[in-house]
């Protein structure tokens, strides 16, 4: 291969490293540690921030345009006068000069401000959490947290259900179990939690930050969150009016409604949520409840969606057991032609109309497909659809995760020093090449971990230590026999030839079994031993390509066009040319 | 060549009965007491847990919400309200002691603090379960690391009552870490077994000064799918490896490579077991790192076997063999010392799994070295004259039918 190529297969590497790691620099040099805690949150949290910051804002501005209406714009807020331009220009208006009264007539009403600042607050956030998803993350056992794997008890269900599902059945079974466990799971509360399904049969679940198995026992099991409540119709077009009028008041600082004056004992605020097309509970009205319970979800057997048969229309029907059909009656009888809510974690997922007294067979009617569907999902999530038991869990907890980190780092950094100074000591400026080797090595494993969205754990700092020692080995291969073809009295230039030429498939056949032995640890199902080997892998590639293209390019052009040039390859003065 | 060979063929002997004593070593050790079976292939549950004084209980009785989080020994307080966030740091430069931290927290509106024992130092402080607490009117108790005095023995005695329990100290005695591990038995789950646990140890120790900082619970399925794999891909690896030798190089040299690797991975089983390490799923990536690395040192010496036997067509074959270890003997002493220069500090730094990891790494990479140099090569002389003889003698037989 011609110098040149080499030279711009190496810049484009070096140029690929630097925008891998750009997201990662970016992360963890750039954003301040509280903005991270924000943006690591969960959407619902970061929805509920922006919306409290909205709030305050809003009534900030309300505030300035009252005490004085021609003062110029604090800075924090230059943001509203792109959108209150764009309004003007929309309205075919001069844009004026910008105070804050201009700045607040741009927008039409106050919730369209409303809106925009919200939408700033979140965009900003959502940003800084794609920013977190592509730097490099540590590993739960590095930062504390637990990660648990649940196994479907297909036996359990087989027993209830009196035939064998195959296995087609189990994955969508599960699937839906996760669906359950994602709503649940959203009461955890810190940083965003991952539920995702491995294999066929099983639940891989990953929650950062919070170390308590008991918790996840809770959810598992998952009880009291489904309730049936009566909405207050009257109190409830009085708190959509009042709402609309005063956008300022709806949200506490924190995100969630608040309870306004007028509200009687016995009565609370919520809202009204309809997934989006994303899957998120997106809030739509305001619902004003009886605070007491009509009856808990924990009576509920069944539930499924059919069409009605005469009007051709999706409803969903539940089944309840004997307690739950007397409570259901009692609450049907008395309450009819009002309008039943089906409530989760204290938000409304449905409301119905009741129409006659129900006992325990009921059907709801009135929505399309999807709605039907989702309904469904949320009085299924009274009981998993197929039980789960923990196959394996493991969760640290935030002392131990710091210990690992320094523990880790500081024989990483050890490490990279004695084989620096090995490799001088014993390779004279040579093995400085080999360190340089070494050194870009370690820049260019860290870069493609954080490409691929591995995170790092300490089975893959073992790895990344492993790789260090392992990395300098194709240079001692390609020195030595830079040095024995010296001895044989070649010049500089033509041993440096020779060596590259000669150790070359050395180099790759002893390598490529290396690969193999760690493409096969990769598949072995434990996360902790892939994570190793995934580094392990990476590491050799990139050892090979510095050592190949990287010190090549150095020592060529250390002999290069000075056939009297003295390769410093050894401390013995004979070795030396 | 100047220098002298090394005499790899003509000690043979020596290498082989070396390496034979080792391996029976370790057989016998294997037989009379197996492995010490960690808990990714024994189900079970393990716990590492922390024995120290609670310092501070911390409550808080305002209308917000207050979380307290624990991160390089400093509590972060964040209280959330209608008003804004209010967040507070309490790091141990400022507040050396537990009595310093206590006063300074109860300065806050809403919180209350309880001092146990204000002369702890915050440095020390420990997040186990629990954290970030949300906190009540029900108090968040706090504990510190101190140098105590709670023997394995005690500890032992107090989970005396679960039957098959195994117990560690973790790092020096005074830290007061310790290892435990039960077994599951029938009907156990994973909750079942972790209250058993710590109910044990809250009743011996008291409840406010167990702190949990690590569990790991494997379940039965789970273990046995995971050692099924692991031999399974010990030996898929072995006979891919196999394969692409064959093809870049001979039969020969697959085969003598491949017993040089089964004696690599049986001397460092019979390393762990006669030390009595955890056989967990590290011990897999450690075995078959060794095949990986010992295999890179087999290599390099056949291919400049393979490269002499081009160069010197009339030359011995053991001959050969000796210039070709002794050609690339710098090259392996060199990444072999690389490569424990690089392991040796996580041998020492490191604890749990990864410790282990890197104390069989180290003995590997000595094993393999030796493994590479004097037994493959070995092997290779052998397997190529008995097939050179074998080849001889039916050339023979054809020139006797031919007559």
């Amino acid at each position: 291969m011609k110098k040149r190529s080499r030279l711009v297969i190496v810049l484009l590497v070096v140029v690929m490293c630097g925008a891998f790691l750009y997201p990662t620099i970016k992360w963890y040099c750039f954003v301040p540690q509280a903005t991270k805690d924000l943006a690591t949150g969960s959407n619902v949290q970061i929805k509920e921030y922006a919306r409290g910051q909205a709030s305050r804002d809003l009534r900030t501005l309300k505030e300035l345009v009252k005490s004085d209406a021609n003062a110029s714009v604090p800075t924090e807020y230059d943001y509203l006068k792109a959108t209150a331009k764009a309004n003007y220009k929309a309205s075919k208006e001069k844009v004026p000069a910008w105070t804050i009264s201009t700045l607040l007539r741009g927008f039409y009403t106050e919730q369209d401000l409303f809106n925009t600042i919200e939408n700033h607050y979140r965009s900003n956030l959502m940003g800084l959490k794609t920013l977190s998803g592509k730097a490099l993350q540590l590993g739960l056992d590095l930062r504390g947290g637990m990660s648990v794997l649940l196994d479907a008890d297909v036996a359990g269900y087989e027993e209830k259900s009196g035939k064998a599902p195959s296995s087609s059945e189990v994955t969508d079974l599960v699937n839906q179990d996760i669906e359950i466990l994602k709503n649940r799971i959203d009461q955890f509360g810190v940083s965003e939690p991952e539920i995702r399904l491995q294999g066929t049969d099983q639940i891989l679940i990953e929650i950062p930050g919070a170390s308590d198995p008991e918790r996840v026992n809770s959810f598992l099991r998952g009880k009291g969150s489904l309730m049936f409540q009566m909405i207050d119709t009257d109190l409830t077009t009085q708190l959509q009016t009042y709402f609309k009028e005063h956008p300022s008041e709806v949200y506490a600082d924190n995100g969630s409604i608040r309870q306004p004056s007028f509200l009687p004992a016995g009565k609370v605020a919520t809202g009204y949520y309809v997934n989006d097309d994303y899957g998120i509970a997106e809030l739509s009205s305001f619902v004003v409840l009886d605070q007491e319970v009509g009856m808990d979800g924990e009576h509920l057997e069944s539930a499924t969606t059919s069409t009605d048969g005469i009007t051709g229309k999706p409803v969903v029907n539940f089944q309840l057991d004997t307690v739950g059909g007397d409570l259901f009656y009692k609450l049907t009888s008395t309450n009819v032609g009002k309008t039943l809510a089906v409530v989760m974690d204290g938000n409304v997922k449905a409301m119905a109309t009741i129409n006659e007294a129900i006992r325990s067979s009921v059907q709801i009617s009135g929505f399309n497909a999807s709605e039907a569907n989702d309904l469904a999902i949320v009085l299924k999530t009274a009981a998993l659809p197929i039980q789960l038991t923990v196959a394996s869990q493991q969760s640290v907890g935030a002392t131990l995760g710091e210990d690992a980190v320094s523990s880790g780092l500081k024989a990483l950094a050890i490490g990279l020093l004695l084989v620096v100074v090995f490799m001088f000591a014993y390779y004279n400026v040579t093995g400085l090449v080999a360190d340089l080797a070494l050194i870009f090595n370690f820049v260019i494993m860290v870069s493609v971990l954080s490409a691929f969205n591995f995170t790092v754990t300490l089975s893959s700092v073992a790895g990344l230590v492993l790789t260090l020692g392992m990395a300098v080995d194709a240079n001692v291969i390609i020195n030595e026999r830079i040095k024995e073809e010296l001895r044989n009295k070649k010049s500089p230039q033509a041993a440096v030839k020779a060596g590259y030429d000669k150790a070359l498939w050395t180099i790759l056949d002893s390598n490529i079994t290396t690969i193999i032995a760690a493409l096969v640890l990769s598949s072995l199902g434990s996360s902790a031993v892939k994570g190793f080997a995934n580094t392990l892998a990476i590491g050799i590639v990139s050892s090979v390509f510095t050592a190949l293209f990287v010190t090549h390019l150095v020592m060529d052009a250390a002999v290069t066009d000075k056939e009297k040039a003295k390769l410093h390859i050894s401390w013995r003065k004979d070795e030396n040319d | 060549m100047t220098k002298k060979d090394i005499p790899v063929i003509k000690n043979r002997w020596y290498f082989i009965i070396l390496a034979a004593v080792l391996l029976l070593v370790g057989l016998v050790s294997f037989i009379i007491s197996g492995f010490n079976r960690g808990i990714d292939f024994e189900s079970g549950l393990g716990m590492r847990v922390q024995l120290a004084p609670s310092g501070i209980s911390v409550g808080y009785t305002g209308a917000d919400s207050a979380k307290l989080s624990i991160a390089s020994s400093t509590l972060s307080l964040e209280i959330r309200g209608e008003n804004g966030v209010e967040t507070h740091a309490f790091d141990s430069v400022a507040y050396p002691t537990v009595a310093d931290l206590a006063s300074a927290m109860g300065k806050v509106s809403g919180i209350t603090v309880n001092v146990y024992d204000g002369t702890l130092k915050t440095a020390n402080v420990l997040s186990g379960y629990g954290f970030p607490a949300t906190l009540s009117e029900t108090p968040v108790v706090i504990n510190f690391a101190n140098s105590g005095t709670v023997t394995i023995d005690q500890v032992r005695s107090s989970l005396a009552s679960l039957g098959n329990v195994k117990i560690q100290t973790v790092g020096a005695a005074a830290d007061q870490v310790f290892q435990i591990r039960v077994g599951l038995n029938e009907k156990d789950t994973q909750s079942s077994v972790e209250s058993a646990i710590t109910s044990a140890l809250d009743t011996a120790f008291g409840a406010d000064n167990v702190v949990v900082l690590q569990s790991d619970f494997v379940g039965p399925k789970y273990s046995s799918s995971l050692l099924r794999g692991s031999v399974v891909s010990i030996l898929v690896a072995l006979a891919l490896i196999l394969v692409y030798i064959w093809i870049r190089f001979r039969f020969a040299y697959a085969i003598s490579s491949i017993i040089a690797l089964c004696h690599d991975v049986f001397l460092l089983l019979g390393f762990i077991s006669v030390c009595r390490f955890e056989v967990s799923s590290t011990t897999v990536a450690a075995l078959l790192t060794i095949i990986g690395y010992s295999l890179n040192n087999t290599i390099v010496i056949f291919d400049r076997v393979r490269e002499n036997v081009k160069l010197d067509k009339a030359g011995s074959f053991p001959a050969i063999i000796d210039h070709a270890v002794t050609q690339s003997m710098s090259r392996t002493l060199m990444s072999s010392l690389t490569t424990m220069l690089a392991i040796i500090p996580l041998a020492i730094l490191a604890s749990g799994d990864i410790k282990l990891f890197a104390i069989e790494m180290l003995f590997g990479v000595f094993v393999g070295t030796f493994s590479s140099n004097f037994l493959a090569p070995v092997f290779l002389n052998w397997i190529t004259a008995g097939q050179a003889k074998r080849k001889a003698a039916k050339a023979e037989a054809k020139a006797v039918a031919k007559k």
